[in-house]
């Protein structure tokens, strides 16, 4: 297989421009008033216009088949809206929750295909609802059927002959062999990806899914399908990044998260490691290589994991089983579900075959709005009104928005890789998972603690300055006092240093938060979490001066790394200051980030 | 026993093995014109001011008590003839443009921020490396807390140019000597370093005679050891110790001139090496040593 071609055609591609099969098919969709449809028919009759009008590219170098027609938009394309939302009206969105940002349970798939899929959901079709539910999901899978046989035909016209074999089965039967599994993942990946439209559809445990077709004898050959498998999964959201100017299509600079590895996973040790391999031929950003590890790994594991983190820049993170999963199982997770942890697009803790909603909250405003609180005079008083403003903002999220919404039946493809929607033949949107979880991430926690360790040195040790001062000095923005500026900036204690001064700070706030919104579980598990993405950005773009020294309008601080600027100690003074966070409630993953002085 | 720091480098990658965390003590009976550490020096604290950090606010004028730091206008002056060292403007200073190098401390209260970073330094192969400086002029202080970090077994590094011909009493404390060979002329050594090279050569027989582990540390300054004579005499020491590992040949930087000027000194600044200078210096030590040997 030619790598350096297909890397180079991924890297030569015109990102300006979208799948306009698709859009063509949306718009005679749209124009036809199908968007004044209810959602179930909307969406049912959008996705089969769609699928039935995708012609069927192949390149004359493709293994595996299955890619999108792109060409110049016949409109302006507008602005992307922050969080990737695709750039125009997409009938087959809903609320944004079935858009992507999933753990997708391959296996079922794999094992009996879609239609071995639609007869359980049948079979448990019990109401008129859940009936019509079957009817429109059957629809939806005869046309991936006829999508599947389109293909079939253009892979054997090209002379692709494993190609056309696999696709005659694949994906509504079950896969014969490594390649016709993997053939089947990656047409049920473009579907969703690209015609549905969404981002980051996680891959999850693939690995596990595929295992039962994986023979060590036929590496070679299923090193080369992986190498396949991972260069479409570059073809499609192009290259550019959530912060930059990227493609106009729904699936624009999707994260596709791949866990490998860990406690559960031992037998698929053969394949993780040939995952590796692939992954660093490709040397390309996608997917997201999420490796578990603990402990008690193979030791042959480990190193191949810090090879590859060495070689792939940017593109592997890690996480800790023997945190996470005890973690999980303490905040709701069965044991089974906290075993088969995943991640999905926003580093959501999921499982296979899950979908966590997410919120993201501006930790420095809520301590704000308690600093200005005249009423606080002590830290006792300052932290336990932080932890009441917390707690009323986070109570927000109590109660289940999918189950509130089932009175409209609702439906989207995924659903039947999702664990729970087949068993109760209900929609991910109407409540089909088995449990519903929501990710609390929790921003700017060391501009919190950072300011906590500023108030307590300046105004009740130091005694520098009353509180009251100290609120008409943040207030004001640090106007016309530069010297008590550059002295919290410079001279008081800072998360991100080991300086217990200021990391108890961090871990007290870290604590209240995550105490927070564990306390609001019940009808849903909330998990907490530090990471931020870029709302670090835009809140604090909306947040006046903190006590820190933080201006108005400038960052929060990223995830749970230290302020920009502040760690000035070193990496391994960073570590530990890090592990000063609560990370009991919290993922194994530390999205630290070491400023330039350190590196 | 209380010994004086001048600063502790985490995360230190290049003073021994692994991941080390590098101990600078203060005092130094040697002046070599190079040195990039001249706040080491002086056995007692110092003040580093660093002009470009400096925003006038003078709040140091306001807390100095000897009147040794003045802000006239847009000028910033610091009398050090005045200066007693305690270290309160320093302390007043918002920005870190004064800087006040010594700190006293306690063995023991040194070693408990050392093992900080013990998981660190067992992952990595690691440890504690004391520099300076010249470590051996607080050779107590040293002697108590590399005791402390061998019965906490953490591997320990001694970065010392042997001054003092105590160097051997460590051994069997010490892990691993690197020992810095300034010149290999003697009437060179003494006319560049201010001391003699012989005691410090007998020193490091010495420690080889007790079986210590040394690496050669060997800075190569341009237009002053730069020769195939100085090369040939670190040869000839390389080959007639027993337990020396390797020879590092460190090339010239000129990172301590910023520290020089913030000391209101003056420090000579020397041309880089030439990447052919350096291939050809080291070509001639491999021809002349089996000692493992390469540049720092």
């Amino acid at each position: 297989m030619d790598i350096r071609r297909f890397r180079q055609m991924i890297f030569d591609k015109d990102e300006s421009k979208g799948y306009i099969e698709r859009e063509a098919a949306i718009d005679a969709f749209l124009r036809e008033g199908g968007g004044a449809l209810p959602q179930a028919e909307r969406y049912t009759r959008a996705l089969i216009r769609i699928l039935d009008s995708l012609s069927t590219p192949i390149d004359e170098g493709d293994l595996l088949v299955g890619r999108m027609v792109e060409g110049a938009l016949p409109y302006e394309m507008e602005p992307v809206p922050a969080g990737g939302k695709s750039h125009r009206d997409n009938p087959l969105k809903v609320t944004g929750r079935s858009a992507g940002h999933q753990s997708l349970n391959y296996a079922p798939l794999l094992e009996k295909g879609l239609l071995g899929i639609w007869e359980e959901l049948n079979k448990n079709a019990q109401t008129p609802a859940q009936k019509r539910y079957a009817v429109y999901i059957r629809e939806i899978i005869e046309a991936v059927g006829r999508f599947a046989a389109r293909y079939a035909s253009a892979a054997e016209r090209m002379g692709k002959s494993r190609a056309a074999e696999a696709l005659r089965q694949v994906p509504l039967h079950p896969a014969r062999d490594f390649f016709s599994a993997v053939q089947s993942v990656w047409l049920m990946e473009l579907i969703l990806s690209c015609a549905v439209g969404g981002r980051d559809f996680a891959y999850s445990r693939l690995d596990l899914a595929l295992l039962p077709f994986f023979d060590p004898d036929e590496a070679d050959d299923e090193k080369e399908i992986l190498i396949a498998f991972l260069l479409k999964s570059n073809e499609i959201g192009g290259l550019g990044s959530e912060l930059d100017v990227h493609m106009p299509v729904p699936c624009a600079a999707t994260n596709i998260y791949l866990m490998l590895g860990g406690r559960g996973a031992e037998d698929a040790l053969p394949l993780d490691l040939l995952f590796l391999e692939a992954a660093q031929q490709v040397e390309l950003p996608q997917p997201v290589l999420a490796l578990r590890q603990s402990a008690g790994a193979d030791p042959a594991w480990l190193t191949a994991c810090a090879h590859a983190a060495q070689r792939l820049h940017g593109q592997v993170s890690l996480y800790n089983d023997d945190a996470l999963i005890p973690n999980l199982q303490a905040l709701g997770f069965t044991p089974e579900q906290a075993l088969s942890y995943t991640m999905s697009g926003c580093n959501r803790a999921e499982y296979v075959g899950h979908q966590s909603s997410d919120a993201f909250h501006n930790c420095a405003a809520w301590l704000l709005e308690v600093f200005y609180d005249e009423s606080v005079t002590t830290m006792e008083e300052l932290l336990a009104a932080f932890s009441k403003v917390a707690r009323r903002e986070l109570q927000r999220y109590v109660g289940n928005p999918r189950v509130d919404a089932a009175a409209e039946l609702r439906v989207n493809l995924e659903s039947l890789l999702l664990t729970g929607c087949v068993e109760k033949c209900r929609d991910i949107e109407n409540g089909g998972l088995a449990i519903e979880t929501v990710v609390h991430n929790l921003c700017g926690v060391a501009t919190v603690a950072d300011s906590l360790a500023a108030i307590e040195t300046l105004v009740f040790e130091d005694k520098r300055l009353s509180l009251d001062q100290y609120r008409a000095v943040v207030r004001g923005n640090f106007e016309g006092q530069t010297a008590l500026l550059l002295h919290i900036k410079n001279r008081l204690p800072k998360y991100g240093n080991d300086d217990e001064r200021a990391d108890k700070w961090a871990k007290i706030a870290g604590r209240i938060l995550a105490e927070a919104c564990i306390a609001q579980s019940g009808e849903r598990i909330h998990i907490p979490s530090f990471y931020s993405l870029y709302f670090h950005q835009h809140q604090g773009a909306e947040t006046g001066a903190t006590p820190d020294g933080r201006l108005a309008g400038e960052p929060l601080s990223e995830n749970q790394s230290p302020v920009y600027g502040c760690d000035r100690e070193g990496p391994t003074a960073l570590l530990h200051s890090v592990s000063a966070l609560p990370q009991a409630p919290d993922r194994g993953r530390t999205a630290g980030r070491a400023g330039p002085r350190v590196l | 026993m209380k010994g004086l720091l001048s600063d502790i480098q985490r995360f230190s990658t290049r003073d021994g093995p692994g991941i080390r965390t590098t101990v600078f003590l203060k005092g130094c009976p040697l002046r070599c014109p190079w040195c990039h550490n001249r706040e080491t020096w002086e056995q007692r604290p110092s003040l580093l001011y660093y002009e470009k950090d400096c925003v006038l606010c003078g709040a140091c004028a306001a807390a100095c008590p000897a009147g040794a730091q003045r802000v006239d206008g847009k000028r910033h002056r610091f009398d050090r003839a005045l200066c007693l060292r305690c270290g309160a403007c320093a302390e007043s200073c918002p920005t870190g443009a004064l800087e006040m190098r010594g700190e006293w401390i306690e063995a023991s209260a040194l070693v408990e921020r050392l093992l900080r970073d013990r998981d660190y330094y067992e992952e990595s192969g690691g440890g504690v490396t004391f520099s300076g400086g010249e470590a051996l002029l607080q050779l107590g202080f040293v002697k108590e807390c590399l005791a402390l970090l061998r019965a906490e077994k953490v591997h320990t590094c001694l970065d010392t140019s042997g001054w003092g011909g105590r160097a051997a009493e460590l051994c069997g404390l010490v892990d691993l000597y690197l020992w810095d060979v300034k010149h290999t002329d003697a009437a060179l050594h003494e006319r560049l370093t201010g001391v003699p090279l012989p005691p410090i050569l007998q020193s490091l027989r010495e420690v080889d005679a007790r079986g210590g582990s040394t690496r050669l540390r060997c800075p190569i300054i341009p237009t002053v050891n730069d020769t195939q004579a100085h090369i040939e005499g670190i040869a000839h020491i390389a080959n007639n110790l027993r337990h020396v590992q390797a020879v590092d040949l460190i090339p010239y930087h000129d990172l301590g001139l910023p520290k020089a000027s913030a000391l209101g000194e003056e420090a000579p600044r020397f041309a880089y090496l030439t990447e052919e200078k350096r291939g050809e210096l080291l070509g001639r030590l491999k021809a002349l040593t089996a000692v493992p040997c390469g540049w720092l």
